[in-house]
């Protein structure tokens, strides 16, 4: 049985170090009876620094397909390295595991059957409890590929584990960029947070990332973070999402206050940020109406 | 004629799979003869990206006329839609069920790639949930 | 050259390092970020197109294909489908490897040609600072090749001194961006998150054996998480930079600090001769 969870939560970014991971913990927080929460930043996921979280399982993540050659059967005769387009076979015939794309080719024009293709180990994912509940979280290894299908090993570990559990939300912390493990960490989402600050660059990730979840006909809605910096370009988000009809949830002040929360590995919520508590519950009872929630 | 079903198991009483692309394997039914089932792993569950495009093709290598499925990728449907394999969107139940809506005509036919599902207004009702996964075919090694 | 934790101030640095060394050397800057480059967001330089980023894709010749499966059942990358009557061709799953084309048995695939992206320079000639950003077209996925041609592009021109801004990370197109340089800049904060992605940062430049110097942004509002690490580790602490919400007020604005006002250029003059002292 893989039935989903009924609801599921994508927060993303566009830009990195909006504050993303932040909203993610306070939102796990706030429904942690109900909820699951997956770490699908898994190039650089930082949500596990904040929830302290107790390992229950893992798993070794296997993807990707690098040439493997078997000197034996070498017979030196270099087809390989003219097929390769792509370097990974130097003058001695040796292949370069870091250039390696997997395509196959040299393994398919050997005369001797002297290269295979092998698929590799890339990262590992891992089931933990924490204070707010479950987590499912992953690492892709240093220079692996392929974080887009460790993404949707994610998303379904978290799903299978919240079926499993009763729970009725699953709360993913997405990556930053438009690419593929973002794509990947949409899956299932019923609603996208996005995170935005008052910045131009920011504000230019946040488009792209708007259109791409409308591709998906998925409903986005943001919050605004560390809205105090810039009044002009506040402006600008809450124009952009009234044209858009996409939902502000909240604006959150900025408060140098949220270093202190994340050096003592707490949410801003638990070190007592009074600037944000009063807009961060307004968050979520409208995320709660919006998902038409039953607990929580 | 030939029903292709993605599946987390090999028999009818399982539930429906809710990706398409990474589902871990697929059920043939045929039409007219229920207990002629073929189910085979989905090899293209561990495609580094492509998934989709490869399970479609898997699909029409075993010559399916229709395909149940959850909801699909661009790349999956313009597979199964250039070898003019119906395709159909599939409810929340086992792969029996699904079957038995299919034949009695109440699945709606997926007219566009990931262009349905849960569309989620302001205020909209309870229900719309289990959308299910969209198949990761579109994954981009 | 930067890099670091996506938000840190990787293209701060990197944008207004440029600024303060163009003031008396040639400097070229690379905005690797093939996926989001943000660095003219800050230099405001009018870009003109310099060179396309191709890579080639499969032509299927239907009048010679016997449909016969194998190129789909080869490619890896799951880019081909084979239907009883056509081949598609998924061309955004294509790497461009070629397999398809020499593995036919008919030889009905030839390849053509596809631009993957495009690579822009900046107009002004009689400045000091040469800029380039390379572009990953909307929808494309293979951001190394063209991360691959700015570097071409950066070591056969002749600088004195060349920046490259990278994208974040720890995955291929980093790994490509950082090979064959000589030193590495790590920008990161004083918080958990900033410190576990500079370890991971310098288990990288150290596979790849580039010294290296770190920059603690926002010093003053975590805890003293780096300098402990720095302390430990005997690393080279290139530069605090204090939280200013003057800093943070121009970056919102897509203002550099250099040019804009001269008061962060001795933050800059200091950062280039900790820099100097740690290469040498």
């Amino acid at each position: 049985m893989t039935e989903n969870v009924k609801n599921q939560i994508t927060v993303l970014s566009g830009k990195g170090g909006t504050g993303k991971t932040t909203i993610a913990a306070v939102l796990a927080q706030l429904s942690a009876p109900i909820s699951l929460l997956a770490d699908c930043d898994v190039d650089a996921p930082n949500l596990h620094l904040l929830m302290n979280p107790t390992k229950t399982s893992e798993e070794r993540f296997m993807s990707g397909k690098l040439a493997i050659k078997d000197h034996e059967k070498c017979s030196n005769c270099g087809e390989c390295f003219e097929v390769c387009r792509f370097g990974a076979i130097n003058v001695d015939f040796d292949i370069k595991p870091m250039s390696c794309e997997g395509c196959g080719a040299c393994a398919w024009i050997c005369p001797t059957n002297a290269i295979s293709m092998e698929i590799q180990p890339s990262g590992m994912v891992y089931e933990a409890n924490t204070r707010f509940g479950p987590m499912v979280h992953a690492r892709l290894d240093i220079g692996a590929e392929n974080s887009g299908k460790l993404v949707s090993e994610v998303i379904q570990k978290s799903h299978l584990r919240a079926n499993q559990l009763n729970k009725d939300l699953v709360i993913v912390d997405g990556s930053p960029g438009i690419g593929c493990p973002v794509i990947a960490a949409l899956t299932n989402a019923k609603l996208v947070i996005i995170v935005v600050e008052p910045t131009s660059t920011a504000i230019h990730d946040m488009k792209r990332t708007i259109e791409l979840v409308q591709f998906f006909k998925i409903s986005p809605a943001v919050i605004i973070n560390k809205a105090t910096i810039n009044e002009e370009q506040r402006a600008n988000i809450i124009n952009f999402c009234k044209k858009g009809e996409i939902p502000v949830l909240a604006e959150l002040p900025y408060n140098l206050e949220i270093y202190r929360a994340m050096t003592n590995r707490k949410t801003v919520l638990e070190y007592g940020i009074k600037d944000l508590e009063n807009p961060l519950s307004k968050m979520w009872l409208e995320i709660k109406e919006l998902l038409q929630l039953e607990r929580g | 004629m030939k029903i292709g079903i993605p599946s987390n198991g090999n028999d009818l009483s399982q539930a429906f799979a809710t990706v398409f692309g990474r589902c871990s394997h697929f059920v043939i039914v045929d039409s007219t003869d229920q207990k002629n089932i073929t189910t085979y792993p989905n090899e293209a569950r561990n495609a580094a990206g492509g998934a989709g495009i490869q399970a479609a093709q898997s699909l029409i290598n075993q010559q399916v006329d229709v395909v149940i499925a959850p909801r699909m990728g661009p790349n999956a449907w313009n597979v199964l839609q250039g070898a003019g394999v119906k395709i159909f969107i599939g409810i929340n139940g086992t792969l029996q069920e699904n079957i038995e809506a299919y034949l009695a005509g109440k699945l709606v036919e997926m007219t566009g790639a990931a262009s349905f599902g849960p569309g989620m207004g302001r205020g909209q009702g309870r229900g719309m949930g289990r959308g299910g996964g969209r198949g990761m075919g579109r994954g981009q090694g | 050259m930067a890099s670091g934790k996506g938000g840190t101030g990787k293209t701060t640095i990197a944008v207004n390092l440029a600024l303060y060394l163009a003031k008396s050397h040639k400097v070229a800057l690379f905005d690797l970020d093939v996926e989001e480059p943000n660095d003219n967001h800050f230099l405001h330089f009018e870009l003109t197109n310099f060179k396309d980023v191709n890579i080639s894709r499969p032509l299927i010749n239907e009048s010679i294909c016997t449909h016969c499966g194998l190129c789909a059942e080869l490619c890896e990358f799951n880019a081909l489908a084979v239907l009883s009557t056509q081949v598609m061709v998924f061309e955004e799953l294509c790497h461009g490897c070629g397999l398809c084309s020499i593995a036919c048995p008919e030889k009905a695939i030839k390849e053509k040609s596809h631009r993957l992206g495009i690579i822009q320079k900046s107009k002004n000639q009689n400045n000091n600072l040469l800029f380039y950003e390379g572009k990953l077209r909307v929808g494309e996925a293979l951001a190394t090749p063209i991360i691959h041609e700015l570097k071409k592009i950066a070591f056969e021109e002749n600088h004195e001194y060349i920046i490259l801004d990278l994208p974040p990370g720890s995955a291929c197109p980093v790994i490509e961006a950082l090979s064959d340089t000589n030193f590495a800049i790590l920008v990161t904060e004083p918080t958990p998150a900033g410190e576990h992605d500079l370890l991971i940062a310098i288990d990288l430049v150290k596979q790849l054996e580039i010294p290296f110097g770190i920059i603690n942004n926002r010093s003053d509002v975590g805890d003293d998480c780096i300098d402990r690490l720095v302390k430990k580790e005997d690393y080279e602490l290139l530069l605090n930079i204090p939280h200013e919400n003057e800093i943070l007020w121009l970056y919102s604005n897509g203002l550099p600090l250099i040019g804009t006002t001269t008061k962060f250029d001795p933050m800059f003059s200091n950062l280039w001769i900790r820099i100097e002292e740690v290469v040498k």
